[in-house]
């Protein structure tokens, strides 16, 4: 219990505000001094404060697209392959490649094939189910959920340092730092 | 692209009006013309013409119902344009008059000649006869018109006096329209378009036609709205959702009539019955199978790919263009359904058509009991007349000239609408992502 081996490494330091203007001035002028690595946790969705984050469109697109056009492809090849390679067999008088008959197939695995990329794609990226994440550590970040908003600046941000960060988001008008262990 | 060359909305209205109108002047004339040159030529390329305006005002009417039932601020931000295309069924109702004059040019069954040679026909004349089908013409119009002039009229009384239960109203009373609705454009499509090749049937056709009817109205109704859009003191109130929520249901529209169109296809291909498979060889043999080819790589590929990125739908300028993809391939599209079926009943019975034995590989794969119907194969190729071209810029420079006059009588903005001062208050950016 007492005296660990490996002293606790830092996730990150976390600034409390009390509303949405505040903590959006924070990620202004913390990103004005050069920060990136951060992200913000409100107790509502805000296109405000993922517009001030700066967030990237996330690449499930391509993925869902991708995932849709194997659809697609396993789809009318399989298809092919039954009717045309490996159990050929003559229906009244059509030819093989009988192709117009497998579109319906071919969409219906399009559309599966998109979905469940939509699904896993969206899971992968945003890395849920996450039952563990450090900032539960930090005992008022349980008031992200209720009325307080939360910026957290991640170690792995090349500028990060603890005294200089903590200044920084003090000077932003935090109400509070906190550390957050691993 | 961004900088715009075309002025903005309410001036370039009036620089094209006059455009519209001599187009009608030329049209006419050379219509006049063709009349008394060749009379078949004449009203045939009349029919093309007259559904390729017609089938877009019917599709308004079909979307303006659609909104008053789902709601949704897209169908109040290009309700005046919609309003001033259904308008235009009146107009269209005048220019029917050629069309019943011309009926035995046109259409084989309401050709006394052709009929004494055909058995089938004489058993189809209880509906397919000239006083019936009048009759069931002036119905459809009586009802279109109604209904047009009853949500026109509605609208002009909100203007005035905004009430929430006339608004209820209007919606209760669009279901049951709706409906009616959708039987007048059936029938519509079996009269003026389906019984072109008398024989043949299909029970999606009604569907089929009223889906490509809705394209291209949503497609114009777009492309008007992006110029209206480009005039700054209207752009800035059409957001970029809205923009999203249209372009998605045009590439809705797109799909469904790829849906539609390849269902019909699949089921007579898979039947491959001759009384039904005769419409599509005459549409895939002689040249058509290009327009066939155009039709399925820009009517449906190219616009269902472009508008499956949000960038394109969000960048009114794009979405105008991807707009005038699907107005030019809507005309080839009434082209490829309309023309093959001219000229196949021209010689019912007598001399064979020249080049007949020039037919395709598709023809071989045909049962030999096909027989007499086999005759009916042999249509001219792919071709156009000077008469398409002088009818195209008559009718469409009369319902042209009509519909700028329909958007420029009234205010575009539905200002007194509860749901748009929501929306202009604070719903811009943050409704539906």
């Amino acid at each position: 219990m007492n005296a660990p081996t490996t002293v606790p490494t830092l996730y990150g330091l976390v600034a409390e505000f009390d509303g949405e203007k505040p903590l959006i001035h924070a990620i202004e002028t913390m990103r004005e001094a050069g920060y990136r690595s951060m992200d913000a946790y409100t107790p509502y969705p805000s296109h405000a404060v993922s517009d001030a984050l700066d967030f990237k469109t996330s690449r499930l697109p391509l993925i869902v697209l991708i995932g849709g056009i194997v659809g697609g492809l396993t789809g009318f090849g399989m298809q092919y392959y039954f009717m045309a390679i490996d159990y050929p067999h003559n229906v009244g008088g059509r030819p093989l490649n009988s192709w117009p008959m497998w579109i319906p197939v071919t969409f219906e695995l399009t559309i599966l094939f998109a979905a469940f990329s939509a699904v896993l794609g969206m899971l992968a990226l945003n890395g849920l189910p996450m039952p563990y994440h450090p900032l539960f550590n930090v005992e008022r970040f349980a008031l992200a959920s209720r009325d307080r908003f939360f910026l957290c600046i991640e170690s792995t941000d090349p500028k990060f340092d603890l005294v200089e960060t903590r200044r920084h988001l003090l000077a932003a008008h935090a109400k509070e730092v906190s550390d957050v262990e691993n | 692209m961004s900088a715009t060359t075309l002025p903005t909305a309410p001036e370039l209205w009036d620089r094209i009006q006059p455009y519209a109108l001599g187009a009608a002047a030329i049209g006419a004339a050379l219509g006049l013309l063709g009349w008394w040159l060749s009379p078949d030529h004449f009203f045939q390329s009349y029919l093309w013409a007259y559904l390729i305006f017609l089938n877009i005002s019917v599709g308004s009417l079909t979307i303006l119902l659609l909104n008053n039932l789902t709601g949704g601020l897209w169908g109040l931000a290009i309700r005046r344009i919609l309003e001033a295309m259904a308008q235009n069924l009146l107009v269209m109702a005048i220019l029917f008059i050629p069309i019943a004059l011309g009926m035995h040019h046109i259409f084989p069954w309401a050709n006394a000649e052709h009929v004494a040679h055909d058995p089938l026909l004489q058993k189809k004349a209880s509906y397919l006869n000239v006083s019936f089908f009048l009759i069931r013409a002036a119905i459809y119009f009586v009802v279109w018109n109604a209904i047009a002039w009853h949500l026109r009229s509605v609208n002009i009384r909100q203007e005035r006096d905004y009430s929430r239960v006339r608004d209820r109203r209007l919606r209760t009373i669009s279901g049951p329209a709706l409906v009616l609705h959708g039987g007048m454009l059936s029938f519509a499509a079996i009269d003026w378009m389906m019984s072109l090749e008398p024989h043949w049937f299909s029970s999606i056709f009604p569907v089929l036609v009223g889906v490509s009817q809705m394209l291209p109205a949503m497609a114009l109704a777009i492309w008007t709205l992006t110029r209206q859009a480009a005039n700054p003191s209207f752009g800035p109130m059409i957001s970029k959702t809205l923009w999203n929520d249209l372009g998605n249901l045009m590439l809705a529209f797109v799909m469904l009539w790829a849906y539609m169109s390849f269902s019909q296809f699949l089921l007579i291909w898979s039947g491959n019955l001759p009384e039904e498979t005769i419409y599509y060889l005459r549409r895939i043999e002689g040249g058509w199978q290009v327009l066939a080819w155009v039709l399925f790589l820009f009517y449906f590929a190219l616009p269902f790919v472009l508008l499956l990125s949000r960038d394109m739908k969000r960048n009114p300028n794009r979405i105008a263009a991807i707009a005038c993809i699907i107005l030019t391939l809507h005309v080839i599209h009434h082209f490829w359904l309309i023309q093959p079926s001219f000229g196949a009943h021209e010689t019912p019975n007598a001399s064979p058509a020249p080049a007949g034995d020039t037919k395709g590989h598709e023809t071989k794969k045909e049962p030999q009991t096909a027989g007499e119907t086999m005759e009916d194969v042999h249509t001219p190729g792919l071709r156009a007349h000077w008469l398409d071209g002088a009818l195209f810029l008559g009718i469409g420079g009369i319902w042209s000239w009509s519909f700028l006059r329909g958007i420029r009588s009234r205010r575009m903005l539905l200002e007194w609408d509860p749901a748009w001062q929501e929306y202009l208050a604070h719903g811009r950016d943050s409704h539906g992502h």
